[in-house]
This record gives structure tokens, sequence and C-alpha cells, in this order.
């Protein structure tokens, strides 16, 4: 085992585990005041009018007439509000705040206040949207983004093609559930905004406060406080509270506590998105697959957010772990009256693989064929093109990761035991996560930076990558302490503030330990070179491989400056009475490089899969009208203790070329390949196809009553 | 306003003389009545808080009967070592360990949920409850105490006081729950079933189902058609059993489960019962 690879006490563990943490709702400041969101209660309306009732002293309204410059949340396109004006587009948008010393005396006004609403007819879904006309939702169109992408030559393997499988799959919304919901807390000193609170991304808050307040930088300060679980759920959304509680702090010019109630939380942060996809393949005289047809449709919710990025991720993912030559990928994703879908942990690629692996299941049952020989015969190679053209330059595993995971689980002698024994099932999935940002966009967009300061003995880490829960205060020590050869004692990595830490770009995407690992071991290389030096300090900068392309407008290139991969295996047994899942044991092998920390690795790894199992048996969430229905802990079911089954996991070794001591990503990976194994196990033990997650008892018994 | 009684006949005295919602563990009315956090719950009456009455804190148990406080705690309950092991599985899997600390029978009870888990045992088992009030008690059998979902007979100056199970010895005891999880669940369906099976003849039965009607569903016609048969004749009259059931089976779609899912299973389990586990 490499020695950066051996486990070691977390840094944020004793104040977490005694306690000690404070968090945004834990704090305090003398003066503070509460602020409560006012929020829209019909998904599509023009606003009449707003009647607010007379305010008691120290009450507070702020609507977007408190809005310096300009009244938009900068995502990738600038259509969400930081507060409705005119119209509202879900159920659950933000048109004001009431601030105040007492929640009571906030309660009051907040029920006296009466919005009167002429409503539109709401579009409620892809389906809806793909017909709807006038009025759109967004610009004229009824969809925020289309994509197209072409490999090979997708016509003339369509002539060729002898025979054609096709599928539908459906994929529902999943919410993050992190156990603090959405918190900020807000102080005005009369000059400088501070945003101290529960977020992914400081450096989105600080764009979003400088395109509001239209300020210079130097006034705007974000400070990450202790946080209680994100899983993508904090990326962008935070910086509708940041901004919200900004305002009514330089209104009241008292410090702002914004903290969502979680009724509130799950109703109108930012969900998965839920999807449709078809797959077609095309296949030749030989069997052979020599063609696919894929279209993927995502719900968007009411504004445009991450979906074009989530939806590009879809796209790169779904041709999945195979090479096929010949393909033809679009994807839409639509606008609807419904809550703002964004990221979350996966960040399309769950709905991607979902797909894509019963797609190859369900060639496999037609061909009749073995659905791992199927598998192994497409896998992508070193020196292969993935699907947008980009060449695989590092060695490709897949081949010992599936040995691993079918030897370790038994696969084999189940899968075909299980044939003849009723109500058991086991099934596989293969997967790959593309590891930081789509394309180019770590050197086009986030241009991320890195600081290293010495004093003496001791050096400190200054980036902008937040602490949620994945390891990153004690990651990244062990990083900077290797490169050094000094112990881990003399390096200091706080939480980060934007004031001293540059920019490093978000904390998303499997790009923390990838890309600011590596800049920050590179940072660290070069310090040593100047170790004799009392105190200075180094910015290192990213710098774009010189081995990876991208044209992000044909989508020709490498999607992803690094790919993980892994392999699962789910066993399960159907209750005969109640036709619950069971299941009996997980599997997991993954070549995510070098871990760096073998605890950290296998909390993720576990964590993960957990979210994933939910995603595909528990978690139902559904939309009535533009409204959740489950939008309680006691509705929306995520998995207890209780119902985690023994999950074995394995790393297979194959350091990264690029990654800081050959590490690569893996907050997301672990999440991605659950459903499709799952349900695969769940098809062999009913002995009927499954084409939609999550799958529920209920579902099952349809299914088997047939 | 909120009462904190010093006992059980003041507290009957508060009830008779004010409008109140009587609390105990609040388990439920801490959720319904919810409010922004850090401000207090939105209860639409005053409360009666009985939680800490000591007089309701005890569980007797003698040959006849168990008698439980409606003070008395799940997890004191569980803990008792003079209650039968089978009667506890339903109240091992209530909710989690903190609502176990906190939640009452009476509670249960009084809230009148369909899907309420500890309700199909004690209807089940011919469980009565005494309900008390300044002038004297009335001893009401559970099935006619809960008139409906979320609504008892329970009058406006009463307190539930105790809950009176027989304590029977039965050859076989069933429980099963099928929830949204394994834990802390509200359940879908739940059927708990006794049975006395002697020389293979069936002296005693009873099946409650839970989850599937605005009560909690017992058929006594259905059971006296069972009692009195050999188990080994059950199965030939499952079919015709199961459609008594099937009749009187009324579940409703929600957020939780379908009508459809909550029919079949409930028959499942009642198959399951009568002829798997009484034919062993």
């Amino acid at each position: 085992m490499n020695k950066i690879s051996e486990s070691i006490k977390r840094y944020d563990f004793e104040d977490k585990i005694h306690g000690k943490a404070v968090y945004t709702p834990d704090y305090h400041p003398e003066g503070m005041i509460y602020a409560k969101t006012f929020r829209s209660k019909v998904s599509r309306a023009k606003i009449l009018s707003i009647q607010i009732p007379s305010l008691p002293a120290d009450y507070f309204i702020v609507d977007h007439r408190d809005i310096p410059a300009k009244n938009v949340i900068p995502v990738v396109f600038d259509d969400q509000p930081v507060f409705a004006v005119n119209e509202v587009n879900y159920i659950g948008e933000p048109i004001l705040l009431v601030a105040g010393p007492e929640k009571s005396v906030i309660l009051e006004i907040m029920n006296k206040i009466n919005v009167e609403y002429q409503t539109i007819q709401p579009i409620l879904n892809i389906e809806e949207a793909e017909s709807c006309s006038a009025p759109f939702i967004f610009k004229e169109q009824p969809h925020f983004v289309h994509y197209e992408y072409h490999k090979g030559n997708f016509e003339d393997s369509v002539k060729r093609a002898k025979r054609v499988i096709s599928d539908e799959f459906k994929t529902g919304y999943q919410e993050q559930a992190y156990l603090e919901t959405q918190s900020i807390l807000a102080t005005y000193d009369g000059d400088t905004i501070c945003i101290q609170g529960s977020m992914q991304c400081p450096y989105y808050i600080v764009e979003s406060l400088e395109v509001v307040l239209g300020w210079d930088r130097s006034r705007i300060r974000v400070i990450q406080m202790p946080t209680g679980g994100a899983f993508g759920g904090k990326e962008d959304f935070p910086s509708i509270p940041g901004v919200h509680a900004a305002l009514a702090a330089i209104k009241s010019k008292r410090p702002v506590q914004l903290v969502y109630e979680r009724q509130e939380d799950i109703q109108c942060s930012t969900k998965r998105h839920p999807s449709i996809i078809q797959i077609k393949s095309f296949l030749d005289e030989n069997e052979e697959i020599i063609a696919r047809d894929i279209e993927v449709k995502l719900d968007g919710g009411a504004y445009a957010g991450l979906s074009s990025v989530v939806l590009q991720r879809t796209i790169f993912s779904v041709a999945g772990c195979y090479n096929v030559e010949n393909l033809f990928v679009r994807g839409t994703a639509y606008a609807t009256n419904n809550v703002v879908s964004g990221a979350f942990r996966g960040f399309g690629g769950p709905q991607a693989f979902y797909a894509i692996e019963m797609h190859m299941e369900n060639i496999a049952m037609q061909l009749r064929t073995d659905p791992i020989q199927l598998r192994r015969k497409y896998f992508v190679k070193q020196g292969d093109t993935s699907s947008t053209q980009g060449k695989f330059h590092d060695p490709i595993v897949l081949d010992l990761i599936t040995d691993e995971v079918i030897t370790l689980s038994d696969f084999k002698s189940k899968r075909s035991r299980f044939e003849s024994e009723k109500l058991k099932g086991i099934g596989c999935s293969v997967f790959f996560h593309g590891c930081g940002f789509t394309g180019a966009g770590e050197a086009e967009l986030i241009k991320p930076k890195v600081r290293l300061k010495k004093l003496k003995s001791e050096v400190e880490i200054f980036i902008s990558n937040t602490e949620i829960g994945q390891g990153v205060l004690t990651t990244m020590r062990k990083i900077v302490s290797s490169a050094l050869g000094i112990p881990i004692e003399h390096v200091h990595h706080n939480y980060p503030n934007s004031h001293d830490c540059p920019d490093s770009g978000p904390t998303v995407a499997s790009r923390t330990v990838l890309i600011v690992g590596r800049l920050l071991q590179d940072c660290a290389t070069e310090m040593k070179k100047r170790w004799n030096e009392e105190s200075f300090e180094i910015i290192q900068n990213y710098a774009y491989p010189s081995h990876l392309s991208w044209d992000n407008q044909t989508f020709k290139g490498n999607a992803y400056p690094d790919y993980s991969w892994g392999a699962n295996v789910v066993e399960v047994e159907i209750n005969a009475d109640t036709y619950e899942v069971d299941v009996k044991g997980i599997w997991a092998v993954y070549d995510i490089g070098t871990p760096i920390d073998e605890k950290i690795v296998k909390g993720q790894i576990e964590g993960g899969i957990v979210q994933g199992l939910g995603y595909a048996t528990s978690e139902v969430l559904e939309t009535k009208n533009g409204k959740l229905s489950q939008d309680t802990f006691t509705t929306y079911i995520i998995p207890s203790s209780l119902d985690i089954p023994p999950i074995f996991s394995k790393l297979v070794e194959n350091p990264s070329t690029m990654g800081p001591f050959g590490a690569r990503g893996l907050g997301e990976i672990p999440l991605v390949g659950i459903a499709p194994a799952l349900a695969s196990a769940v098809q062999q033990a009913i002995g009927k196809r499954i084409t939609k997650i999550p799958i529920t008892p209920e579902d099952i018994l349809k299914e088997v009553q047939l | 306003m909120s009462f904190r009684p010093a006992s059980l006949s003041e507290a009957l005295l508060i009830r008779k003389t004010n409008d109140v919602m009587v609390y105990c563990g609040g388990s439920d009315v801490m959720i319904k009545y919810r409010s922004w956090s850090g401000t207090p719950a939105q209860f639409p009456k005053d409360v009666l808080y009985i939680g800490h009455l000591k007089e309701l804190k005890s569980i007797d148990v003698n040959d006849f009967e168990i008698t439980i406080g409606a003070t008395v705690s799940y997890a004191q309950f569980l803990q008792d070592e003079r209650i039968p092991i089978e009667y506890k599985k339903p109240v091992e899997q209530i909710g989690s360990v903190a609502i176990r600390n906190i939640g009452t029978f009476s509670g249960n009870i009084c809230n009148a949920s369909p899907a309420g888990d500890t309700l199909t045992m004690l209807y089940a088992l011919n469980a009565k409850v005494i309900v008390a009030s300044t002038v004297g008690k009335r001893e009401i059998a559970i099935e006619n105490f809960i008139t409906g979902p979320g609504s008892t007979c329970l009058k406006n100056d009463e307190i539930l006081t105790h809950i009176i199970i027989p304590n029977q010895k039965f050859s076989h005891t069933y429980y099963y729950k099928v929830g949204t999880r394994k834990a802390n669940a509200i359940s879908k369906v739940s059927v708990f079933a006794v049975a006395d099976v002697v020389e293979h003849r069936v002296t005693d039965i009873r099946i409650a189902v839970g989850s599937c009607g605005p009560t909690v569903i017992r058929l006594k016609e259905a059971e006296a058609k069972i009692i009195g048969s050999n188990t080994s004749n059950i199965e030939s009259m499952i079919y015709s059993l199961l459609t008594m059931y099937d009749d009187k089976i009324v579940p409703i779609d929600d957020v939780r489960s379908t009508k459809v899912y909550r029919s079949k299973v409930a028959l499942n389990l009642i198959e399951t019962f009568l002829v798997k586990e009484l034919g062993q």
C-alpha cells in the first residue's frame, strides 16, 4: 500500500463528534435577526398585486426593489430572478423576505401577506413540455438547451443493420437529504457584506453578490461554516439564500440568519433531474452492435440552473463503457413549472448509466447471451476513443474490475442458480465517472488557483474547496505534507474564506482531489525547492494538459480530463407476500487510482452506495400539479441503517497519471452504478423487465400480477 | 395556556373545566402542529400535559390481565420482562429509539390512525381502555373506543388512563408490518394475528389488519368460520375466507402506497398466517 493511503484521524472529527463544531444556525452574533422567505403557492401565474400589512418597528420586507444592480442569480443563463417580480414559475419561488427580531412576529406578518395571482396553464412534466405551445417559460422555446453529437458513420450503419433493439427508461427525482438544511448568516458592517453558511462553492456566492449588488469583489466576503452534508444540493442553490440574506442585512443593518425548514428545503431547493432516455441499438448479421441512437430528455424545472451542464454529462456518459463506433446522441433539457432541477452527486451519470446498463441487459436477454460477456466484448480500452472521440490515453482496466467483482460476489454461480430459484436475483453494472469539469471547463471556465504560504516551519493551505464531509481538510493536508516531506502537524488548513483563499473552483464534479489536489502537489513541489527561505507564498495556476483537446461547439474531444471506473453487483430476494426487495449484498470494485486515505475512501463508497440504493428503491419523489408530494422525512424515504445491506468493496491498482500521487475522483462514482445492478437483480427475481426507477414493492406487484 | 397538573385528579378537574388537548409523549402532536423551529408548536387548544404523571406510569401484570398506564412509554413496556415477547414485536418496530422512549400506547390509541402500530395487536387481543372523568370511569373495548380515522369516543372531560390486555397464552402469534422502510417508518399494511390450536383443531383465532380501512379491521364472522376447523382443512377454505376479507378491506391510495397493493398484501399475509403458520 502506498504510504499516503494509510488512514489518519480526520481533522474535522474532533469538533463534529464532540458537538463542538459551530454550524451556521448555532451562531448568533449580537443584534442578529431572522429572515423567512415568502414563496409562490402556485406553479405558474402573473402576480397582479401584493398586499403587505403595516410592519411593526424593526421588521423589514425585502423584495426586488431592494436590489441595487441586477435581479438575477447568475448560473449558466441569466433567467432566474433573485425575487419574482411580475410572474412566478414554480411552487416555492421566492417573492420576498420578511425579517425581524422575533420569529413569531415574522410568521404573523407572513400570514397577513396576500398575493393576487392570475394563473397561467402550467407545464408539468417532460411530455407536456414536448408538446407545449406559447407562452413558453424560457425564451421562445420549450427547452433550455438541445444538444446533438455524432460519432462514426451513423447513417450508413443504420442502413446495414439487420436488427434493432430499443428501450425507453424513466428515472425520478431525488432529494439530496443533507442533514443540515440550507443555512446562511449575513453580516454587513457598512462597507463589506459577509456571508457565512453551509455551502459547496464560496465563489459562486461571491459571483452572485457581485452581479446582484453591483459591488466590487473587495467588499464581498464569503466564508464556509461547518457544513452538514451537501451532495450537490449546496452547489448552485446557496447563492439564492446567500443573496437574500445579504440584501436583508444591508437593508436592516443587522446580522441576518436565513435557515430553511426541512419541508421548505425539500419543496424549493434543487433536485436530481427526472429523465426519459430512449436507446436504440443497431445490430448487423453477426449480432454485433454497430450503431446506437440515443435520446435523453430531462425535466429542468422552471429555470435553467445547471441543467445544460447536467445534460452534457448525461449525454457524454450515456454511451457507457462501450466502444460502439457509430453514435447519434441527442439530449434536451425541458423547461417545466416544477421546482428547479440541479446538481446531485453523479450529475446526470446515474440516469445515463441506469439506461445504458439496463439496455445492455436487454440486449443480452434478446441475444440469449451472457450479460457479462456481452459487456466485455465492447469495453473501451486504452487508445480507443470515447463517445465524443477523445482518446483514452491511460490504461483502462475494466476487465480486471469486472473479474474482481464477479469473483467477490460469486456472480456466475448465483446467476445460474437463481434462474430456477424463484424470487431471487443478481445483477451487475459497469460504469465510469468523468472527473473534473466537462470538456476544457477547468481551463476555460474555472481557471483554478491554489495558494500555499510558508512561515518558518509551518505551511498553510489556501483553497476555496469546502469540507462537506468528504474529508478535504484531511486529504489536502496529506497531499501537501507528503509532497513537502514534512510532518502533517506542520500543515494547516481551515474552512475557506474568500478573502484569503483564491478561487480554486467549486467543490463538485469529483474534481477536488484530482485537479485541486494536483495543483497543491505541484505548488508544494515548488515550495520544497525554496524550503530554506523563511517565509514566502506560492500561487499555482492550472494548465490544461497538452495531450487533451475539446471543442465545445461540436462536442468533440476529451469530455473529461480523467475517468474513474467501477462495477457493482447487487443480490436481492423478493418477499413473496409483500414484494419488498431484500438486498442481500452489494459488491463494488473501483479504479479510483491511488486512494489518498483508505478510510475516507471507504466512507465515500459506502455512503454513495446507500444513496444509490435509495435512488433505486425507496426514494419516491413525485410532483402533483407542480407540488412535490413527498416533502418530509416521514414521506420521502431515505434508507435507514437497518436498510443498509452488507457492502463489500475493493479498489484495483491503476494510478492516475494526472492526479496527485496517482489519485482520481471518487465522490460521485459509488452512487452511479447501483440502480442498474439492483434493477437487473429484480428483473431476474421476478422474470419481468424493469424500465423505471425507483422500483417500489407496488411496482413489483403490478409486474408479477400481469 | 398550558397545564401541568400534580395528579390525575387535578388533571381530570382541568379537563372538566377547560377545553384542552391532552398531551402525553407528544410524538404525534408535536409533528402535526409543528411550527418554524424556535417557535412554539401551533396547538389548536390549550395543552394538558400528563406525560409526567407517576400514578399512570406503571404496568401491572397478573394472571388475567396486563394493565398499562397511560404514561408508560414503549421503551418501558419493552424493558418489562413480565410482558410476553410476542406482544413486544409490534412495539419494537415503532418509529426510532427516540420515539419509543417518548411514545405511549395511550397516545397511539387516542391518535386513532388506521396505521397506528399498536392497534392491530390491541384489536386482536380484545384489549380494553379505561377512561376517567371527575364523575367516574368507563371501560370500553378498543374497537368501540376508536370510531374512525383520528376519532374516538373520548369525551371532552375524559382522559384515557389505562389499557387492559387480557393475559392469555396462544399457541400461535403472528405479526408483519410492511413499512416504507425497515425502521422509522409508518406502516403501509400490517397484520397481527393470534390463534389457539389444540390437537390440530382451531379453538380461537383473531386476525387484525391495519392501514387497510378507516380503522383496524377484524372480521369476527370469518374468525367464527375458522374456529372449530381442523388446521388441515383451512387450505380448502382459504379462497372463501380471503373473499370475505377482500370485501371488508377498503384501503386508500396515498403518498405511502396504493389501494391495490394494500389489499393484495393484506390478503397474502392473512393467507400466510392461516395456511403456513397454522399448518405447522
